[in-house]
């Protein structure tokens, strides 16, 4: 089965979770030729580290829109690429952006989607993939059967594993098509810390942190083991952290190797949001809070004093 | 203008979920619904957006059993003019790209200057209808909508957005356009008594889907659905007076025990 991946780049580099995307197309494609739509601007780089994970045509295009990451000229690109190397699998990273992208090729082609898969096997000539609902309280398992059909995957639901090949570059032209939306700015952030959906450690704060001038001890855990700082909704709710941060039903969901959660309480809605991360660590003062009863390991304390503490105590045991 | 807001009647966020024997489903029976909170982003922009322009009217959809109908009675409460109700009377339309079918026939007819979606229903998750209603009605879409910026003279429409690690993007499009509200968008206001009581006397126009004149048939079959269990080891350990040692045994059980830390 050929196979047509859209994949993001970002300042020259390709984004981790489209490694993973690659090395998944490499179990399922039986042979079929596996080619790149660049979802951002080429780069040499890129070109070369997706050759090196198993990319054998590389797409790209100048045009300045998918450069900015305008999710419409990306749809664009790879429309025209699923057409021609005839791709009977288009797969994504299950970022806003990937998952945006499968949605209008989805309409477009009138090809089943699967957005945010954690698992996809071939079967016949369709797939079947696992994707979890109500925010991660039920997987489901889900058979796609169109002609062609489209997958997003999960970030971090996969090891990204090099297969070097011998990739060919095209670059696309998008003269012809005219965009009913422009992104007229991008403003990328400075990337202080690890993105939340995509760290394999996340420190995150919730009510018991008692306010935003707080945050400083959790960042400065987080920093010192690499991690994403996320909040609970309470925290949210209460504008000490943006939305961008918040974990759960109606924030991000999160499946890293270990969450440390401090002053979270464990309400349903947050563990939808994080209860698949590989180890849970629980930091709260209250004894009865329903989050001891969902972690692997649990300090009953206050988190002023004992998040501080493993913060020092992990600088000296590295020293 | 017109406005419309697509909304959908989800499980509240708080609810326990449990399978319906067949696996195929979640238990109904017992579960209190909500208005998909991303919708209510929507449906309380588009009330902002005619209180800023006089002769504006909001108009809500949705697709489902005549429980849904329920939905539709909030967004009126909210203070929206009038709803419309696409009946799948047996729930039998679970694909969103059916959904977004038959929510985009409805809506193409209805001369509408802005839809409205929340980023996604919190139920499936999917992401998917509202791209899928702009791409099938060849109208300028923006998702993830943090701010909402609308010139109703020029007829034009900037959206500000927040995506992954913190990028900002702002992008433009001209009527009609789709947006998809992401939260942190507005508050969004409670019904008021007096709204629900005047919600009663609003007008809901019923259709149904089968008689939309779309292709109904999926090709996308949930064969099976499961409640995950995550096995947690439970150890939890007291501060004692000043937490050092309980910290000492915590990093020790991360990296000998749970081998998650080097």
């Amino acid at each position: 089965m050929n196979i047509l991946i859209v994949a993001e780049v970002s300042q020259g580099k390709v984004k981790r979770a489209s490694l993973e995307v690659l090395t998944r197309a490499r179990e399922i494609s039986a042979g079929g030729e596996i080619a790149v739509a660049l979802a951002g601007a080429y780069s040499a780089d890129a070109e070369k580290t997706l050759a090196r994970f198993g990319a054998g045509k590389v797409f790209y295009t100048d045009h300045d829109q998918v450069s900015r990451q305008n999710p419409e000229a990306v749809f664009e690109l790879a429309k025209m690429c699923a057409a021609e190397c005839k791709a009977g699998l288009i797969l994504l990273g299950a970022s806003f952006l990937g998952k945006e992208v499968a949605a209008r090729l989805s309409a477009q082609l009138g090809a089943p989607l699967a957005n945010d898969c954690i698992e996809i096997k071939t079967a016949g000539n369709g797939v079947v993939v696992q994707r979890p609902m109500y925010a991660g309280k039920v997987i489901a398992t889900v058979q796609l059967g169109g002609a062609q059909n489209i997958v997003s995957i999960r970030p971090n639901s996969c090891v990204a594993k090099e297969s070097p090949a011998e990739a060919q570059a095209k670059k696309i032209s998008l003269d012809s098509v005219s965009l009913k939306t422009s992104v007229e700015s991008l403003e990328i952030a400075p990337l202080k810390r690890p993105e939340l959906t995509e760290a394999d450690i996340v420190v995150s704060g919730g009510r018991g942190m008692k306010g935003p001038e707080n945050y400083n001890v959790i960042e400065a855990l987080a920093d010192k083991l690499g991690a994403a700082v996320g909040a609970s909704r309470a925290a949210v709710d209460a504008g000490w952290r943006p939305h961008s941060d918040q974990v759960g039903q109606t924030g991000k969901v999160v499946s890293p190797k270990l969450y440390i959660a401090c002053g979270i309480s464990g309400a349903v809605q947050h563990f939808a949001g994080m209860g698949s991360s590989k180890c849970i660590v629980a930091i709260n003062k209250d004894a009865e809070a329903p989050v001891f009863k969902k972690c692997d390991y649990g300090i009953v304390g206050d988190l002023f004093q004992i998040v501080p503490l493993l913060t020092q105590e992990l600088s000296n045991s590295r020293d | 203008m017109r406005i419309i807001c697509c909304v959908k009647h989800v499980p509240d966020t708080n609810a326990q979920i449990q399978l319906a024997a067949n696996k195929k489903d979640i238990a109904r029976e017992a579960i209190s619904y909500v208005m998909s909170p991303y919708d209510e982003f929507a449906v309380e922009e588009a009330l902002r957006i005619r209180e800023k322009n006089p002769g504006t009217t909001v108009a809500v959809i949705t697709l489902g059993p005549e429980r849904v109908d329920q939905v539709l009675r909030t967004g009126l409460a909210m203070g929206a003019d009038e709803a419309i109700h696409i009946l799948d009377p047996d729930s039998s339309i679970t694909d969103p790209l059916i959904v977004a079918r038959c929510l985009a026939q409805v809506i193409k007819s209805g001369g509408y200057d802005i839809v409205f979606c929340g980023r996604q229903a919190v139920d499936n998750d999917a992401f998917q209808v509202g791209s899928a209603i702009a791409t099938m009605l060849n109208v300028a879409g923006m998702t993830l909508a943090g701010k909402v910026e609308v010139d109703a003279n020029a007829k034009k429409v900037k959206v500000e957005r927040i995506v992954e690690g913190g990028t900002r993007q702002i992008i433009s499009g001209s009527f009609p356009v789709l947006i998809t509200a992401q939260k942190g968008l507005n508050e969004p206001r409670f019904a008021s008594l007096p709204g629900i009581m005047k919600a009663k006397s609003k007008p809901v126009t019923k259709k149904n889907a089968a008689e939309l004149g779309v292709d109904l048939n999926t090709k996308m079959i949930i064969e099976l659905l499961e409640v995950p269990v995550y096995q947690r080891k439970k150890r939890v350990i007291q501060a004692g007076e000043d937490g050092k040692s309980a910290v000492k045994q915590l990093i020790e059980l991360l990296r000998t025990e749970a081998k998650v830390l080097e």
